[in-house]
């Protein structure tokens, strides 16, 4: 016989544990963790770090990198904590991913500015603009993953925004281990190909959030 | 009586926030109230006479429980409960390949008591009318006339046949029509 409302009731509200109070802020920084050490196996494994990283970490190219990858990952954690959850959240937030992006951008045309054309071609495209997008969008996956995983166990209710944010937080982390093994320099050279890099997972999570996210 | 709805907030929300640190009276409390608003604000929305009313309740009910770690306890809980409410019924009437478009309408309305409703909502006089007609005809009306449903959809998601889905409209508008006529002559 199917169980009426009153037993259902009383068979969920019977044996209750208390609810730690950040159980999905964890849960989310656990796939972070997680996300962040697959990609750094992974990249050691196949492409290794770069060469010079002893003394790159004397210079303010890799720092700057780093920090700009850190910013992102900070902006992308705060909207997937808030995609989590149900209830409509303002989209305007994507602001905390779009001003890091802002100023690296605006940092990149006044650097490029004053260099002559042969030096700006360098600084944008560098050696290996080809593979750094997709490099960073492969090594995004599995912390997509363990996202999605985290997100489809909480209560999103806009699917592909949900995936569209945890693509974005993903590519951040993927962003700030490639930098360990990405020898470029140019500033313009990571505010756009290392941008791009992340979006990839962030239209790969909006595409497919509608699918990995739902839930019943 | 309708509950204002910054009180229903206010004992939702300690309901709610005992439940969360473990005390199973208050979480059984809560699911018991929520599950009262929830069969009608369910019941508005698939039809009075709809057979699977209790099963997007105890649906929405499970979530709740299940999902209660998403609730940001900084936030107000009628809104976290409006969502979950929202999000059941639409993945429900979407597995059952229903096209329905539901209005995305204010949350308060999960909170508030049905004649206050009527009154203040000269739109929903709708629902007042068809609550004068039996179950099956008001049922055909609302998800054919309504919910922009076809007449097949209808029959599958009532049981009843496509036939008397059909009668159902013409009786049932018929019946609508001859009440309205009456109210207008006795006013």
């Amino acid at each position: 016989m199917k169980e009426s409302t009153s037993q259902l009731i009383n068979r969920l509200s019977s044996d209750l544990a208390p609810t730690p109070r950040h159980v999905l802020d964890s849960r989310l920084a656990a796939a972070l963790v997680i996300g962040a050490a697959a990609a750094f196996v992974l990249l050691t494994s196949s492409l290794g770090l770069r060469a010079d990283l002893s003394t790159a970490v004397a210079t303010w190219t890799l720092w700057g990198k780093l920090l700009y990858a850190a910013a992102l990952v900070a902006g992308g954690y705060v909207l997937c904590g808030q995609a989590a959850r149900p209830a409509a959240h303002p989209r305007w937030r994507i602001i905390m991913v779009l001003l890091p992006i802002g100023i690296a951008v605006i940092a990149a045309l006044w650097r490029s500015a004053v260099l002559s054309s042969g030096a700006r071609t360098t600084e944008w495209l560098g050696a290996t603009a080809a593979i750094c997008p997709w490099l960073i969008g492969l090594l995004s996956l599995p912390c997509l993953l363990a996202l999605c995983f985290v997100m489809r166990r909480a209560a999103p209710t806009r699917l592909r925004w949900a995936g569209f944010c945890a693509g974005l937080l993903a590519g951040a982390i993927s962003m700030l281990v490639y930098a360990l093994h990405c020898p470029e320099t140019g500033l313009a050279f990571v505010a756009s190909w290392y941008t791009l890099g992340m979006c990839l997972p962030a239209a790969l999570g909006a595409l497919m959030g509608p699918q990995l996210l739902r839930w019943r | 009586m309708a509950m204002p709805r910054t009180a229903a907030e206010e004992t939702f929300k300690n309901l709610m926030l005992r439940g969360l640190d473990g005390d199973a009276d208050a979480h059984r409390t809560l699911l018991t109230a929520l599950a009262q608003l929830l069969h009608g604000y369910h019941r508005r929305r698939l039809g009075n006479g709809a057979a699977d009313i209790e099963d997007v309740v105890q649906d929405t009910l499970i979530a709740v429980h299940e999902r209660r770690h998403t609730y940001d306890r900084s936030r107000p809980f009628t809104v976290w409960v409006y969502a979950i409410a929202h999000h059941k019924l639409i993945d429900h009437l979407r597995r059952q390949r229903l096209r329905v478009t539901l209005a995305l309408d204010d949350f308060e309305d999960l909170f508030e008591a049905e004649d206050d409703r009527a009154a203040r909502d000269a739109g929903r006089d709708v629902d007042v009318l068809l609550s004068q007609l039996p179950p099956a005809q008001s049922a055909a009306i609302r998800l054919t006339r309504l919910e922009g449903l076809s007449v097949a959809e209808a029959a599958a998601h009532t049981g009843q046949s496509e036939s008397s889905i059909k009668v159902g409209v013409h009786r049932g508008l018929k019946k609508l029509a001859a009440l309205l006529g009456s109210e207008n002559r006795s006013s």
